[in-house]
């Protein structure tokens, strides 16, 4: 009988050694251990991580009646929608006019992340940096306004952007590009279990040495007419309620927001990292992330002394 | 000379380019102003939704198009054609 994963990757975690002299050395059979160091939320429940878990203390049900457009054709009219969301708090026009709502959850929910994990991307740990993200649907609204300009309301002409916004990849390409990840960048799709395995990619290509920082979560946001209507085809939602495990449980309730992680191999001994040039806070939240990943340990901005151009070197590409 | 159809081309591109309508001369290409690509199908969007009119125009090829966006005076002078063969 093997051992449950999360004790086996501790495990891992304290046969690598610490970092020595600057270069970081692998662990028994060439794995680091994997550290998340930062988390960023948009949900139902709140905006942030820590609104979300308060909601959670609070026994707070994020689920109400859904506001959106030609909701009164729906049979089922209930969803864990995110409120009070404006956009133009956090993006440009311009901005807004390339975000499905899918991606303006994950960028914010993104930058929570990367701000709690007081990382900077700029050089050499850029290209060390990727993201993968999860979703089912990807830009579900997209397709369901420019369905509805061209199906209902017989226009001839969609906005350039329609096709950027709606592929599933966009979250994952504008985090990748907002924060200057120039590692790999791409998005998984399995329904309901998307993220799962994209954090289960983002971890091996960090535990492996593939990468050092990864972004890694997903997002959803297909509470729109269309989309709830797909899935009252389904025959598969509760009109009333959300009740696991329970013998009254009468189907499932869509909900909508973004989760991500920050996932980092942990480079530098905590001891030194005391050390390091950086006016970022330590982080307050994480410290139940970890566990099942290995020790909470935090790696050193390797650029905080050096930043090059943010072009990458040709012979960093040739590598 | 700025007649209506010109002044509301201006403003489309002064607001994709981020500039004063004052700024859209006659002599500015596209480069001029800023407007990369994608904003310059942005722009043609906005036109074509502005007139009701369909802009032969291939990202592909844009310099084998039938719509010349050499610079902003050749953009309006087709625009005006346009929108001629539209009124008929």
């Amino acid at each position: 009988m093997s051992k449950p994963l999360d004790e086996a990757l501790i495990d891992a975690g304290r046969a690598a050694p610490a970092i020595q002299g600057g270069r970081d050395l692998a662990g028994r059979g060439g794995l680091r251990r994997v550290v998340i160091t930062g988390a960023g939320t948009i949900n139902a429940l709140g905006h942030d991580v820590a609104s979300t878990m308060q909601a959670f203390r609070d026994g707070r049900c994020g689920i109400t009646q859904l506001e959106f457009r030609d909701v009164d054709r729906l049979s089922i009219q209930i969803g864990a929608q995110v409120h009070d969301w404006t956009p133009e708090t956090y993006f440009n026009r311009q901005q807004i006019l390339l975000y499905d709502k899918f991606t303006q959850f994950t960028l914010l929910a993104a930058k929570q992340a990367v701000e709690q994990a007081g990382l900077h991307f700029q050089g050499a740990l850029g290209l060390r940096s990727g993201v993968v993200l999860g979703t089912a649907g990807g830009g579900l609204n997209t397709w369901d306004e420019n369905y509805r300009a061209v199906y209902e309301e017989g226009k001839n002409r969609v906005h350039p952007f329609v096709v950027p916004k709606l592929m599933n990849n966009a979250a994952a390409s504008h985090v990748s590009m907002e924060f200057g990840l120039r590692g790999p960048a791409f998005t998984v799709a399995t329904a309901c279990a998307s993220s799962n395995h994209a954090m289960g990619l983002a971890f091996q290509m960090v535990r492996s040495g593939a990468a050092d920082v990864m972004l890694s979560g997903g997002s959803e946001a297909m509470l729109c007419f269309g989309g709830v209507k797909a899935w009252e085809g389904l025959r598969v939602m509760s009109p009333d309620g959300c009740r696991p495990f329970d013998a009254r449980r009468n189907g499932m309730v869509m909900g909508e927001g973004a989760a991500v992680f920050v996932l980092e191999a942990p480079l530098v001994p905590i001891a030194e990292q005391d050390n390091r040039i950086t006016n970022t806070p330590m982080p307050a939240a994480p410290r139940s992330w970890p566990r099942s990943w290995g020790s909470p340990c935090r790696l050193m901005r390797r650029t905080s002394s050096c930043r090059p151009p943010r072009g990458p070197s040709a012979r960093s590409l040739a590598r | 000379m700025t007649d209506d159809i010109t002044t509301r081309i201006r403003a489309i591109i002064a607001e994709q380019a981020m500039l004063d309508p004052d700024q859209i001369t006659d002599q500015a290409t596209p480069a001029d102003l800023g407007i990369d690509s994608l904003c310059l199908v942005e722009s043609i969007f906005a036109i074509e939704e502005e007139f009701d009119i369909s802009i032969p125009f291939n990202a592909n090829e844009p310099e084998k198009s039938e719509f010349d966006i050499s610079n902003m005076g050749t953009i309006i002078a087709a625009v005006h054609r346009l929108a001629a063969d539209k009124a008929g």
